[in-house]
């Protein structure tokens, strides 16, 4: 089973305003990293939005066609149900720590499962290792750096072990440095079978990606390996 | 005393304000402002960091004294202009009465800082609040900062494009803040969004109860602690200091 599959998905925010996705399908293996790459405003954060079921329930929006995670239709299930399949990070660290503690904000969501101590404790060990924050766990997360935010805001997510990853350009704020400590954990964390779609608007940042998707005004024009996608896309740009 | 449980605090502090409220002379409650800070100093509360803060509220203090001695009547007449009463005895018993009693609220609500947000969290679980209604107020707390930090962000920028904040007067002043609300509200009202959508992506609200890493647990000091409190509370109020 693909762990998404996106058919003939159109999207648009309020009834009579612009459309936003436009007939868009593909599908995502497991344990894949694929990539989705396009320029500001052309709907990206939109799609990860609509994974993760945040429109149609959360915000609204007109959704045609379908989403499915781990074969569960998005429109079917609710939010925090869908949590469990699919871990969304979103690009603005600071609008998603809320918590006290690294440790506090990492437990968060296994102890909204119901999970007894223990095993909330066992998590949030095992992401604080996975991350290699296990140093920064008393600290508030107001005090970090901004990579450092990052890695706690997926960590937060990783707690509750989705088997999908949506990150919604969680490196735009980054130095270099950031972005190979981020990138070699995503590899990390794709060898322990997760499924990984990186939403980015810088190609350098996504070379760790198996495929690349390229996204123009809500259309999917480009679908393919990422060597081959990401040179079409730059002679593109440069034209 | 730092070492206290956050349920203990807000026992502490509820004694306090309840004190303050229902005192209404002058000397008890400079006594209870007094024991208030002697409380803090046991916590450990940095002094000089409270002082700074309520020297922002200096002005709203001395506009409130002013407004309590003008508008008490009675007593002694101590000031009169063209007839009116503008000093009395009972207007400055009435405003020193209202000074002890608001330094006593704010120096009692520093208590709420010696404990992190998440521990207030559990103390409002385990008081069977429902978990909803902790954690809004874990966001507030959060966010509290947040916000401040963006009215002055604001200023900053409407200071950059050529308004002199201390030059201008009053009345333009007051039109100058009702700018400043409009991009505050709506930029809360964005991290609102974010943030529930945020914490909705991290399955709030999955079930209808939820379990926690650690738990509170009261130690022998925090009934000793609130115990004499209370006790002391119900004393005060019933030994006739209620005058």
């Amino acid at each position: 089973m693909d762990a998404i599959v996106v058919d003939r998905l159109s999207c648009r925010y309020q009834a009579a305003g612009r459309q936003i996705l436009k007939d868009i399908s593909f599908k995502v293996a497991p344990g894949e990293i694929v990539a989705l790459i396009g320029l500001s405003g052309c709907g990206k954060s939109t799609l990860c939005l609509c994974l993760g079921g945040i429109i149609p329930h959360y915000l609204g929006g007109e959704l045609t066609g379908q989403v499915l995670v781990n074969g569960k239709d998005t429109r079917e299930y609710r939010v925090a149900q869908l949590a469990l399949e699919v871990g969304l990070v979103f690009q603005d660290p600071d609008t998603q720590l809320f918590a006290p503690t690294v440790e506090d904000e990492i437990a968060f969501a296994p102890e909204n499962l119901c999970l007894p101590a223990e095993e909330v404790g066992t998590r949030v060990n095992k992401v604080l290792d996975t991350l290699g924050i296990s140093d920064l766990r008393k600290t508030n997360p107001n005090h970090l750096s901004g990579g450092q935010k990052h890695l706690v805001a997926m960590g937060a997510v990783l707690a509750l072990e989705p088997s999908i990853l949506a990150l919604d350009e969680v490196m735009a704020q980054l130095d270099p440095a950031g972005k190979k400590t981020i990138n070699k954990i995503l590899v990390d964390l794709r060898r322990q079978g997760k499924t990984i779609l990186m939403v980015e608007h810088d190609p350098e940042t996504v070379s760790i990606a198996d495929r690349v998707l390229v996204l123009e005004e809500g259309r999917l024009i480009k679908d393919g390996r990422a060597v081959t996608v990401l040179g079409e896309w730059e002679s593109m740009l440069r034209c | 005393m730092t070492g206290l449980d956050p349920r203990t605090k807000i026992v502490i502090i509820i004694c306090l304000s309840t004190l303050a409220v229902f005192l209404n002379e002058p000397w008890p409650l400079l006594l209870l402002f007094v024991f208030t800070l002697v409380v803090l100093l046991l916590m450990r509360i940095n002094f000089f960091r409270m002082a700074m803060r309520f020297k922002k509220l200096l002005p709203l203090l001395l506009l409130m004294l002013i407004i309590q001695s003008v508008f008490t009547a009675g007593g002694e007449v101590m000031f009169s202009f063209q007839g009116v009463h503008i000093l009395t005895t009972n207007g400055i018993h009435s405003s020193l009465c209202i000074l002890f009693r608001l330094l006593t609220f704010f120096s009692s609500a520093m208590i709420i800082m010696t404990s992190n947000s998440k521990d207030y969290v559990l103390a409002l679980v385990q008081l069977k609040i429902p978990y909803e209604i902790a954690f809004m107020v874990l966001v507030a707390l959060r966010f509290l900062p947040v916000f401040i930090e963006e009215i002055r962000d604001t200023l900053v920028a409407m200071q950059l494009r050529g308004i002199d904040l201390q030059r201008i007067p009053w009345r333009h002043k007051i039109k100058f803040y009702t700018h400043l609300f409009a991009p505050l509200l709506s930029s809360v009202m964005l991290k609102a969004h974010q943030l529930a959508i945020t914490m909705e992506a991290r399955a709030f609200r999955i079930y209808r109860r939820r379990t926690y890493l650690r738990l509170l647990q009261y130690r022998v000091a925090d009934y000793v602690v609130m115990g004499f409190f209370v006790i002391a509370t119900i004393a005060v109020l019933t030994r006739g200091f209620l005058y």
